[in-house]
């Protein structure tokens, strides 16, 4: 899916459309709450940020979209809270 | 960019779409769109991702902004994971992971992205502008085990599309 992104970014920005993702690490939503506890319990490293909330997630998907982010094309960026690095 | 910046008119008068806008990071985010549409979408229907932004561009005349978040996980394979974990055996899911699950997952995930991208592209390009977020996963960049199907649409779509292999223009070269 990202490489599809990617692929598609660096096509249409010759059309002026910025494609960006941004890579959720464990996130407290409902596909979340639907991973049963055990597997849950594997994330949530004390010495680690918290799940993120859909709306620390939201907010970098807003800032791709925005004016702001207008050097970033077919980028993206990871937000899982410093679990493993790419 | 804050909240506070979203407020303050950052996107005002923009016309924006979510999907997946229903919960989790999409609900999030259409919060922050003011006069955002949200519409049920099953993102794996081309025709009816094809209709719905067809019906954005008739009554708004363009769209400026979308972000797709719809997307789909499988609990039974989590369950058949922690199972093996908490058994303490290894996760052996790879050979019995059944068709109809990997399809379903692709659907949405793959299928889905594509579809919505590609009538979001035809209806930015005309007007030659427009800004897309897709909400993807890291799990893209760090597999986990016993989850095969959500990897590959990454690993699918480094080899799509491939540009045609450059031909010189000089007679008799490769």
């Amino acid at each position: 899916m990202h490489a599809l992104a990617q692929a598609v970014a660096k096509e249409v920005i010759a059309s002026g459309i910025r494609v960006n993702v941004v890579a959720p690490g464990p996130t407290g939503t409902g596909m979340a709450a639907r991973t049963p506890e055990a597997l849950r319990a594997g994330f949530a490293d004390p010495r680690l940020r918290p799940y993120a909330t859909p709306e620390e997630i939201s907010e970098i998907a807003l800032f791709l979209v925005s004016d702001a982010a207008a050097n970033l094309v077919g980028a993206v960026p990871l937000a899982n809270g410093g679990r493993f690095t790419a | 960019m804050t909240r506070e910046d979203v407020r303050a008119g950052r996107f005002a008068g923009q016309v924006a779409m979510v999907t997946g806008a229903a919960s989790g990071i999409g609900a999030a985010v259409a919060e922050e769109l003011p006069g955002a549409g949200s519409i049920a979408l099953d993102v794996a229907d081309a025709a009816a991702v094809d209709g719905a932004f067809q019906e954005v561009l008739r009554r708004y005349g363009r769209l400026d902004v979308l972000v797709r978040a719809a997307g789909a996980g499988d609990p039974e394979a989590k369950r058949r994971i922690v199972d093996a974990v908490v058994e303490g055996r290894p996760v052996e899911l790879t050979d019995s992971l059944d068709d109809a699950s990997w399809r379903r997952v692709l659907r949405v995930n793959l299928d889905g992205t594509f579809h919505v991208l590609r009538a979001a592209v035809r209806v930015m390009r005309p007007a030659g502008a427009g800004a897309i977020t897709v909400i993807g996963s890291s799990s893209a960049f760090d597999a986990p085990v016993g989850y095969p199907h959500a990897r590959p649409p990454r690993r699918v779509c480094t080899r799509w599309p491939r540009p045609w292999p450059r031909r010189s223009s000089r007679p008799g070269s490769a």
